[in-house]
């Protein structure tokens, strides 16, 4: 590629007219997650793709919380960094009932890069629904769940946000 | 600048040379602040908001929030981290707490406004009870070039009590 004559004297984008495309700014941008009873059959995953506009993006960060008709008083979800691999992703599951919230709440963390199964454990999200991976697949964030009940179907209820860089 | 010098701006950086300024790409994408003054009133009056300057291209902001000691028990703290979106409607947390040993008295939880949780995070800068509360967190334009990063807090004690939080927040652009 040619170094443009100007290049060194484009510096600010609000002077930019009618330019559509300018994709080396990657620019970021946030989603909404709202699924309501979706059912997943047992033993089963059940791939959420949450369209980003466009491919290129290289990492997200999300909260994903469960409904509280499945949870025991408290709430529970997690705080995931998805990269553009699955093998990468990373994940803080929070999880607490009892009266008030505490003291029955625990934390765990995973990591595909350090060979975790799943990146949460717990059954969030509803019983027997895990949240399993999260990645950037073209111009889609994947989330991947999983119903672990042997032989229900189950209904996933997850709200959040997500944010993409 | 012509309309047409600007379309030849060039879209791939590891084929420029020589461009020393390129002042778009300069923006703060870290920004470490904090906040230790700020009065919040009991309800039904609040709730009380601290403003963090981004920059006005912000398209969302990752962001931890962390109590410090000074109104916490013991040794514990207690934080938040999650994803404001410029829709107040948008935003969503998880939050951890705990004072004197975490595995015994701490909470945890995970809130989302698109989830009509009507607080995002409870009992978090108060170990002694849920006295303030994150609201809501969103970007939101001041002006025709200014944008901040708005929090909400809500005061459930009977009293005024002061904000005691450190933030810093990842701005996407």
């Amino acid at each position: 590629m040619v170094r443009p004559a100007n290049a060194d004297v484009v510096t600010d984008h609000t002077l930019l007219v009618d330019v559509g495309g300018d994709d080396h700014h990657n620019a970021a941008t946030a989603e909404r997650v709202l699924v309501n009873s979706q059912s997943i059959a047992a033993l089963t995953s059940y791939e959420l793709r949450i369209a980003l506009g466009k491919s290129g993006h290289r990492v997200a960060w999300g909260v994903l919380r469960g409904n509280v008709s499945t949870d025991i008083l408290g709430h529970e979800g997690v705080f995931f960094l998805a990269h553009a691999t699955a093998d990468e992703s990373c994940a803080i599951g929070i999880r607490s009932y009892g009266a008030g919230g505490y003291p029955t709440s625990y934390v765990g963390a995973y990591s595909r890069l350090h060979g975790d199964s799943y990146l949460s454990h717990r059954d969030t999200f509803g019983t027997y629904i895990r949240f399993d991976d999260a990645w950037i697949d073209g111009s889609d964030l994947v989330l991947e769940f999983r119903n672990l009940h042997p032989t229900l179907s189950r209904n996933l209820t997850v709200y959040g946000a997500v944010a993409v860089k | 600048m012509r309309p047409e010098d600007a379309l030849k701006h060039p879209t791939l950086h590891s084929a420029i040379s020589n461009v020393l300024a390129d002042q778009h790409h300069e923006a703060p994408s870290n920004i470490e602040t904090s906040n230790t003054t700020l009065s919040v009133a009991p309800l039904p009056f609040g709730p009380g908001t601290w403003d963090v300057s981004v920059p006005y291209d912000t398209q969302a902001a990752i962001f931890s929030l962390r109590s410090n000691r000074t109104i916490e028990l013991d040794t514990g703290k207690s934080g938040i981290v999650g994803v404001a979106t410029r829709s107040s409607l948008h935003a969503a947390t998880a939050g951890l707490g705990g004072h004197g040993v975490i595995t015994t008295t701490a909470y945890a939880h995970c809130y989302a406004k698109a989830g009509g949780a009507l607080y995002l995070s409870a009992k978090i800068f108060d170990s002694t009870g849920n006295y303030i509360a994150l609201s809501n967190a969103y970007l939101t334009a001041t002006g025709p070039s200014t944008r901040v990063f708005r929090t909400d807090w809500t005061n459930f004690a009977a009293s005024y009590k002061t904000l005691n939080v450190w933030a810093e927040l990842l701005v996407l652009l």
